[in-house]
């Protein structure tokens, strides 16, 4: 609670990918700690959130787990724009959940940022016996579309806080190279007051009442 | 031209014959459907607009699909643009509240929300800057979403960038369309979960609490409330989004809500002005504690992290500054009290904050009134004539002699809880003292601890040093209760008597007393009455009793009855001591009787809980030594009452209408008081819950036998203290007969030496008188054991169905080591008898060698 101020950056993710998949269960294990195994199905969005540090920096991840059912597609457009980074999630024991990609990925194309960090994942690594898609068809599709890869276990854990760290790493870079106008709140990135850079945004030097509230 | 001149002519001057106007309206419709020019449909759509309001039913049927198409097509000139929102508006804008006309908008309005992409097109239209265009925009969407909420929040969930241009309204330096935006975002968030997280992702709190911090937070003007009321909208129940809040520290930004700018009309610095409460700044407080409560409401899962916030960034002190040292108005003070009530609900650390709070009160010290002298006359014992002072004399009176206006003594915040709710400040509303009820309820909630220490201060505090220049006695909450448990006879004198002046404090004492049998020995321990003074000294349950027959025999407001005796059965439930101080008093169960009969004309309600009180006072009749046992009371009620009766008398009171409208945290609204009316309390929620959950075995229970011992298959505390008291009792016994077989055996030394010159006929009589009462020992000892062995059947029994009960399984395994213990200490016992008897026999043997060798 005390460190709530001290960030450097704040920056805002969404994952998204076919119901079932574990993107509930991908956050739980990144924020909590722990494995549910059974499937509560997401209504619309929930929120997440915990601190990464990444190149000595202090990272605060805003996350929103969004709802893999068809019916709720219309609701989770309205979170790409906002969202510095998106995990697209599918589950290697279901090739189905594979197949569709290309559906998540038509319409993170056109309603997310164009600098947008897309990290294809595939879950559910602890179940090899029940493997359906290989780690190679997973790689190629994220070659070919230009995103990060990586396999996952939310159960193990295995691989978990890489894919969260890396993408925001990714992120990172981008904001030090200027590709991103974190100036634009609307880009899913907000400077802390924690920054060096000199420029801060009005919100955080006006009251700057940040640390006294510990 | 011409001819929409002349239409519009057509249309002015012939009003009424509606033939016409429809005629020229179809023409109207046509031209700007398929005119090629755009001035052409322009001039449509301006002839259109300025005989819309006339036309409204004509024009909604034939012109909404043709002007909507207009906004796709033709939205790049402004011009038409404008005139199409402005028509648009209006036809959605009921004329009037009849009916029709509620209809008709309601009916074109559905027309343009049918089709999503209409919705679509507005939000698209928020891109362009020009006021009107944007100002006409808002308009229009807040028109729609007052008729139409559900399918205008669908339209603009399926517009993926929709959210993010409404939130964008907030950021419009022009006032009025900030404004607007913020109504209509108000209305959009009220109910939809959906549009509540889509909202808050779009960086909400952070924009709206740096608009309210712009704007001089609740110093500020109805923007800062309207702020609020979004802020409220969009964490009320929504778990997710109280996450984000707590996770962006916006809880610590709460504080800062609570400042003021502190400078007057001509901007200068004027420290006075936090004494100003202005309607505005009352509204805007009122916002952000309302705000508190929404994040702290009871079992929510988010409940107990955010009230651990809200005690880090210090928000319990400056709600106790509200409510008890500010000069707020009264409505400001009834939510602060409810915002801490629930802050502090189930959360030690938070309870003891408050209990450890010390604050100098805001009200002026209550006047004093000739009335509140102790009276000289000894209380009489004739309970029913008990006088009204009977709760003080022999004791300091509580109320000290201060002049009003002067700077209060510190006192802990609790006393000045208790002061509220007990109505000793003349001028709280029903509403301060209900809420202040409430905090003082939250305050003892599974806090067993605060309420012992609570029932230790209804005996009075001493008095301060002389020498110290204290204008008012101290105080404590329990003589405060005591002193305003007998309040509702205090306004005799002038006519008017208020029945919450002792209505409040039973509701108070109650929460004391509750589920605590600790709380409750030590309230039976206070009595009246200065022994030293030659008075009698009555107890404080007589004392009660007193007051409540005085009540229902002077025909009061039935709500003082119901006050004192949801007192008595909350006291008496699960309590065979209170039980039977209650009913050494014969009087006392003479006139429970006497209102319960069939022939009673007393208030149903109060019949009610008297039935309520008699068969607690039979479920838990268990004290050996009462004077009025259960054997009395069952054909009583079986006989006298009827069982039939009596469960009606029960089932009168759970179906009244007060006791089924009593809600978890009281509230008076401003409209149910003033004017010399009384609000409609009746019952405590939490009284009403322990009634509805216990009425149904109290009235099984008069069928039980009243010789059948009492039930072990309780689990309550009272319960065990039973079973381990029966222990003790048990354990008692076998140390009597142990001594009085040692005692025996010392007689029976002292008489052999008798015996030595005695006859052998009295050795012979010795010893058979001897044989008997070692025979009756042992059944005596027999019987013991034969009891102690059931009990520890009964036991296994219970512990059986213990071990079920999870939380009681360590209590179980205490009880159970202790009895072990007293079995083994019995075991002793009999092997000590045993040794005993043998060297008894040893020594009639020897008193026989005796006898015979003599
Ligand atoms: N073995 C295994 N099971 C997993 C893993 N991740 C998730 N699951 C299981 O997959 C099921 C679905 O997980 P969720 O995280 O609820 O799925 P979701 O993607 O959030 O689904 P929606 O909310 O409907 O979109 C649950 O029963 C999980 O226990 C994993 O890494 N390994
Ligand atoms: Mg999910």
């Amino acid at each position: 609670m005390s460190s709530s101020f001290n960030y450097d950056y704040i920056i805002k993710y969404i994952i998204i990918g076919d119901t079932g998949v574990g993107k509930s269960c991908l956050l739980l294990q990144f924020t909590d700690k722990r494995f549910q195994p059974a499937h509560d199905l997401t209504i619309g969005v929930e929120f997440g959130a915990r601190f990464v540090s990444v190149a000595g920096k202090q990272i605060k991840l805003q996350i929103w787990d969004t709802a893999g059912q068809e019916s709720f597609r219309s609701i989770t457009r309205s979170y790409y724009r906002g969202a510095a980074g998106a995990l697209l999630v599918y589950d290697i024991t279901r090739r189905d959940t594979f197949k569709h990609l290309t559906t998540w990925l038509e319409d993170a194309r056109q309603h997310a940022n164009a600098n947008t960090t897309i990290m294809l994942i595939g879950n559910k690594s602890d179940l090899e016996s029940k493997r359906a898609v290989s780690y190679e068809e997973g790689e190629a599709f994220a070659k070919a579309n230009g995103l990060f890869f990586m396999e996952t276990s939310a159960k193990t854990s295995a691989n978990v806080e890489e894919a969260f760290v890396e993408t925001a790493t990714n992120i990172y870079e981008k904001i030090q190279s200027g590709i991103f106008d974190i100036h634009n709140e609307a880009h899913g990135i907000k400077i802390g007051p924690m920054h060096t850079g000199g420029s801060s945004l009005p919100t955080g030097a006006s009251n700057g009442n940040g640390a006294c509230c510990q | 031209m011409n001819f929409f001149a002349s239409g519009l002519n057509t249309l002015r001057g012939q009003k009424g014959q509606h033939q016409t106007g429809s005629e020229t309206i179809d023409r109207l419709c046509d031209r700007i459907e398929h005119a090629t020019l755009l001035e052409d449909r322009r001039a449509s759509v301006l002839t259109l607009k300025s005989c819309s309001r006339e036309h409204r039913r004509d024009i909604g049927a034939k012109g909404t699909k043709v002007l909507c198409k207009v906004l796709h097509q033709d939205n790049a000139d402004i011009d038409i643009t404008k005139a199409v929102l402005e028509t648009l508006t209006v036809l959605c804008q009921p004329e009037s509240d009849r009916e029709e006309a509620q209809d008709l908008a309601l009916e074109i309005s559905k027309a343009i929300l049918e089709d999503a992409s209409n919705v679509a097109v507005l939000l698209d239209m928020l891109e362009e800057y020009d006021f009107y265009v944007r100002f006409h925009v808002v308009s229009l969407l807040a028109t729609l979403v007052l008729s139409n909420t559900d399918r205008l929040q669908e339209c603009i969930l399926t517009s993926p960038m929709g959210m993010s241009r409404l939130m964008a309204l907030l950021d419009d330096r022009r006032e009025i369309i900030r404004n607007e935006g913020l109504l209509l975002l108000i209305s959009l968030t009220e109910s939809n979960a959906d549009l509540q997280k889509i909202v808050a992702f779009e960086n909400a709190f952070e924009r709206l609490l740096a608009i309210i911090d712009e704007e001089g937070a609740i110093s500020g003007g109805i923007i800062v409330q309207d702020c609020l009321q979004l802020v409220q909208n969009l964490l009320r129940y929504n778990v997710s989004n109280q996450n984000y809040f707590r996770e962006t520290s916006c809880i610590q930004r709460i504080p800062a809500l609570f400042n003021e700018e502190i400078l007057d009309d001509n901007g200068k610095h004027n420290a006075s002005m936090k004494d100003v409460w202005s309607d505005q700044k009352g509204n805007n407080m009122i916002m952000v504690l309302e705000l508190i409560r929404v994040l702290v409401v009871p079992d929510h899962s988010n409940t107990t992290p955010n009230q651990k916030s809200m005690y880090q960034c210090g928000i319990l002190p400056l709600l106790i500054d509200v409510a008890l040292t500010s000069n707020a108005p009264q409505r400001v003070k009834a939510s602060a009290f409810y915002a801490l009530a629930e802050l502090i609900r189930l959360n030690n650390v938070n309870q003891d904050t408050l209990s450890k709070t010390v604050i100098i009160p805001a009200h002026p010290p209550a006047f004093i009134s000739e009335a509140h002298n102790p009276s000289l006359t000894p209380p009489s014992r004739s309970s029913a004539q008990l006088s009204r002072s009977s709760f003080q004399s022999g004791r300091n009176s509580a109320i000290g002699g201060h002049r009003p206006f002067e700077q209060r003594e510190r006192c802990p915040a609790i006393v000045e809880v208790v002061a509220i709710a007990v109505g000793k400040y003349p001028g709280c509303t029903y509403s301060v003292r209900a809420a202040a009820t409430c905090l003082f309820q939250t305050f003892v909630l599974e806090n067993p601890d605060t309420q012992m220490v609570l029932a230790t201060t209804l005996n009075p505090p001493p008095d301060d040093n002389p020498n110290t220049p204290s204008n008012e006695k101290p105080q404590s909450p329990g003589t405060l209760l005591l002193e305003a448990l007998q309040g509702w006879q205090e306004d005799n004198e002038t006519g008017v008597t208020d029945p919450y002046n002792s209505w409040f404090a039973t509701v108070l004492f109650s929460h004391i007393l509750q589920n605590n049998p600790r709380a409750k020995s030590i309230a039976l321990a206070i009595t009246f009455g200065d022994e030293e003074n030659g008075e009698d000294p009555v107890s404080l349950i007589h004392a009660i009793t007193a007051a409540l027959m005085v009540a229902v025999k002077g025909q009061s407001d039935p709500r003082v009855a119901l006050g004192y005796l949801a007192l008595l059965c909350v006291w008496c439930y699960d309590s065979p001591k209170s039980i039977k101080d209650f009913l050494s008093e014969g009087v006392h169960l003479q006139f429970l009787i006497e209102l319960i009969s069939p022939s009673s004309k007393e208030d149903p309600m109060v019949q009610g809980l008297a039935a309520f009180l008699l068969g607690i006072c039979y479920e838990y009749n268990w004290e050996q030594d009462a004077l009025i046992t259960r054997a009395t009371i069952q054909p009583i009620i079986l006989s006298r009452i009827g069982l039939d009766h009596f469960a009606a008398c029960i089932t009168r009171v759970r179906e009244s209408k007060p006791f089924k409208d009593a809600v978890p945290f009281m509230v008076v609204l401003p409209s149910e008081e003033g004017g010399g009316r009384l609000p409609d309390l009746y019952f405590d929620y939490s009284f009403v819950e322990f009634l509805k959950r216990t009425f149904e075995s109290t009235q099984k229970s008069i069928m039980v036998s009243p010789n059948k011992s009492r039930p072990l298959a309780g689990l309550s505390a009272s319960d065990q203290a039973e079973t381990e008291s029966q222990m003790a009792s048990m354990q008692a016994k076998i140390e009597a007969q142990n001594s009085e077989v040692a005692n025996l055996k010392s007689g029976h030394d002292a008489e052999m030496a008798n015996l030595r010159s005695s006859h052998e006929v009295e050795v012979a009589g010795l010893r058979t008188r001897h044989d008997a009462e070692v025979a009756d020992l042992r059944a005596k000892l027999d019987e013991a054991y034969r009891m102690l062995s059931q009990q520890a059947h009964e036991r296994r029994e219970h512990e059986a169905v213990w071990r079920e009960l999870e939380g009681l399984r360590e209590e179980g395994r205490v009880r159970q080591e202790r009895q072990e213990a007293l079995e083994k200490e019995h075991e002793d016992l009999l092997i000590c008898l045993a040794e005993q008897d043998e060297e008894l026999s040893g020594l009639k043997e020897h008193i026989l060698a005796l006898g015979i060798s003599k």
